[in-house]
């Protein structure tokens, strides 16, 4: 009797049980410092999706001594995808040889945004076959791209830069600059910053830096993807100003929040979004990270910031700012 | 002179008239088509625009239901043009209309044929229905994707009704040059018909009457032919019109944007290449100039001078007969500081064919 009553119960609730219990899929989110535009386009866009992710975010502040500590979180909770935030925590966490990042984390797919140059940075070998179970977003539109946009706010012949030469980011572009400036015949001002005993730069040298390519009658100045020049930015930007020198930025947040006056660029947002869909193909269509290609978004955008061409007199062209994100509009009294 | 006998006469006026109806015809279809151009180009030229505003947002990176701004713009979009019906947005995936410039329709969903056609980048798609014309533009996300697409619905009735004076022009100047036609054969029958019976002593006379009689028909058809390109001008110039109203309320609305931006008025780069952008497309344009309020031209594209002619004795400028113009103020907080002018040709279908 007992058993008929169970098996009579089982029969009862039998249409309420799922077939296979539904269980949350984790994505361990490591963040450079905060979660800023990206971050907050991958969470929102994977949350649109209603599907049961869970994101475990760890922040670690802009600083590297944190890292060892993430990456033994990452080994025991063992999430379904590992995701990383910009090109020094992407090459601290995943390495650069395959071998290391199997022997860290197993099976565990991996998946970057903000990252300027993988290829240029040695964390894959190629865009397409990358070697590895790893694939990523990456944020900047190609530097042939940036000149030629720029050629149409301002028609240089001689373009300066500033940077780190201790940065592989910074020297990757210098290089390239080097094979453009013959291509598209203008005449490249370099300026690396001294290096001390250490080999750090020191941001006391970027004002006189910038007194030097304005001496040497530079028509633009373009602030490369470079850590520490974006760090420093201000400086850069508010001595060139005072030059009425226009700066050009690879990255939005120089025009958005510091008075450079234009980038043409994919919004991190759209990064973030972009990352998120990758994200999905992985978690829910089970591909594999290594067959999903990494690339950039599609359509740039150009952000021109009003405020900085009213300062240096460089207005963009009409047809340009019709197209543009105008940000730091200066108010009509001014 | 060889007599024209009455078969002659009758074979020569039915030709004459299958000549006419011919010729005619080819034209009415010359300028009944350019007339439907310059409607198109209108409607296009507005929705491109549109889309353009739409498109940057989503290139910002908004997806298209969080689209702010999209249903105030739509709301203001074809405001000033009588044949507008409606301007929605729909989702690509499943066709359901997010804004629309009538309330009532949001929801809906559109046609499947609709959401086939909205898929190619920057290209208009136009598809005509019972009394209205669709034309759409597919909106695509930051990451390439085709999300949704803009569609605005136009009534075709003040089309027709143009298509419809035409129409009555093209037979009232069929009627004109038939009935001038036949009367020429017709006197060219009487002349050999009276010379050799009636009035065969008073030759000089009758040779007088009929050359003042050919002349005047021959002047009758000549007045005939070239007003009737004319009266086919004047037919469409409603829609001319109304086109250069539209693209000198485009271009200064822009330029009001340009202004609240922070350019100022007077340092507008490269203004000139995008307006000589707009007469390349617009064939019908002559010139675009751009004002201060005190008439001083600060912006130009084509040649102004070309369209404007001064009194010799007043010293007055005015438009040369057969060019026409539109103007609309650019306005600052408001005020008007300057006007955008577009000057058409009227002629220009008649210049093409000839």
């Amino acid at each position: 009797m007992k058993k008929f009553f169970s098996f009579f119960f089982y029969l009862m609730i039998l249409p309420f049980v799922p077939a296979e219990a539904a269980s949350s899929q984790r994505v361990f989110l490591v963040l450079w410092n905060g979660c800023e535009e990206a971050c907050r386009g991958f969470s929102e866009y994977l949350k649109s999706t209603h599907e049961d992710i869970e994101i475990i975010q760890r922040d670690l502040d802009g600083q590297t001594d944190k890292i060892p500590d993430v990456i033994a979180e990452i080994k025991n909770a063992a999430p379904d995808l590992l995701v990383t935030w910009g090109t020094l925590p992407t090459l601290k966490i995943l390495g650069t040889g395959n071998g290391n990042f199997v022997s860290k984390y197993g099976t565990i797919p991996a998946l970057f945004m903000v990252v300027s140059q993988p290829v240029e940075s040695g964390l894959v070998p190629s865009l397409v076959s990358q070697g590895r179970n790893i694939t990523g977003v990456m944020h900047l539109v190609p530097l042939a791209e940036q000149l030629q946009s720029a050629r149409q706010v301002v028609a240089f012949k001689r373009l300066g830069i500033v940077y780190n030469p201790a940065e592989t980011n910074a020297q990757a572009t210098v290089d390239q600059l080097r094979q453009y400036a013959a291509l598209m015949n203008f005449e490249l001002l370099e300026h690396p910053l001294t290096l001390s005993a250490n080999r750090q730069p020191s941001a006391t040298g970027i004002a006189p830096a910038v007194a030097g390519l304005a001496d040497k009658k530079a028509d633009v100045i373009y602030l490369a993807p470079d850590a520490f020049m974006n760090a420093n930015r201000k400086t850069l930007i508010d001595t060139a100003t005072a030059f009425s020198i226009p700066v050009f930025s690879a990255s939005e947040g120089a025009v958005r929040y510091d008075n450079a006056l234009f980038a043409f660029v994919h919004r991190y947002y759209t990064v973030g979004q972009m990352a998120g869909r990758k994200a999905l193909k992985i978690l829910k269509d089970k591909v594999q990270a290594y067959d999903i290609p990494i690339e950039a978004p599609q359509r740039p955008l150009f952000v021109v910031n009003m405020t900085a061409a009213q300062k240096t007199g460089v207005y963009p062209p009409f047809s340009l700012l019709q197209n543009a994100d105008l940000v730091n509009i200066p108010s009509p009294d001014k | 002179m060889r007599n024209f006998s009455f078969i002659h006469t009758v074979f020569a006026s039915l030709l004459w008239c299958a000549a006419v109806f011919v010729f005619v015809g080819v034209n009415f279809v010359k300028y009944e088509a350019t007339s439907r151009m310059l409607r198109q180009t209108r409607i296009e030229g507005r929705l491109l625009e549109l889309h353009r505003m739409l498109q940057v947002e989503m290139d910002k990176g908004y997806s298209l239901p969080e689209l702010k701004s999209a249903e105030k713009q739509l709301l203001q979009f074809g405001r000033e043009e009588m044949d507008f019906s409606t301007v929605s947005v729909f989702d690509a995936r499943n066709g359901k209309i997010l804004f629309s410039s009538l309330p009532s329709l949001s929801g809906q969903t559109v046609s499947e044929q609709w959401r086939k056609k909205c898929v190619s980048p920057d290209t208009v798609f136009y598809e005509t229905e019972k009394n209205r014309d669709a034309f759409g533009v597919p909106l695509f996300n930051a990451m390439g994707e085709n999300t949704g697409c803009l569609i605005a619905e136009y009534s075709t009735e003040l089309n027709e009704a143009v298509r419809e004076k035409m129409i009555k022009t093209a037979f009232r100047y069929i009627f004109r040059l038939a009935g001038t036609g036949m009367s020429l054969c017709g006197l060219l029958f009487l002349f050999g018909f009276l010379k050799k019976s009636i009035f065969v002593d008073k030759k000089i006379r009758l040779i007088s009457f009929f050359t003042i009689g050919l002349g005047t028909l021959l002047l009758l058809l000549f007045f005939n032919f070239s007003t009737m390109f004319k009266a086919f001008e004047y037919d469409f110039k409603d829609t001319l019109v109304t086109k250069a109203r539209v693209i000198a309320g485009q271009i200064a609305e822009c330029l009001e944007k340009t202004i609240q931006n922070g350019v100022p008025f007077d340092s507008m780069t490269s203004l000139e290449t995008y307006m000589d952008q707009i007469r390349q497309k617009n064939k019908e344009i002559l010139f675009i100039l751009v004002t201060d309020k005190t008439g001083r031209v600060l912006y130009e594209a084509g040649n102004a001078s070309e369209a404007f002619e001064a009194d010799a004795r007043t010293g007055k400028v005015s438009l040369k007969e057969g060019c026409g113009n539109a103007a609309e103020p650019v306005n600052k907080a408001g005020v008007s500081v300057g006007w955008v002018q577009v000057g058409v040709n009227e002629r220009f279908v008649h210049e093409k064919i000839f």
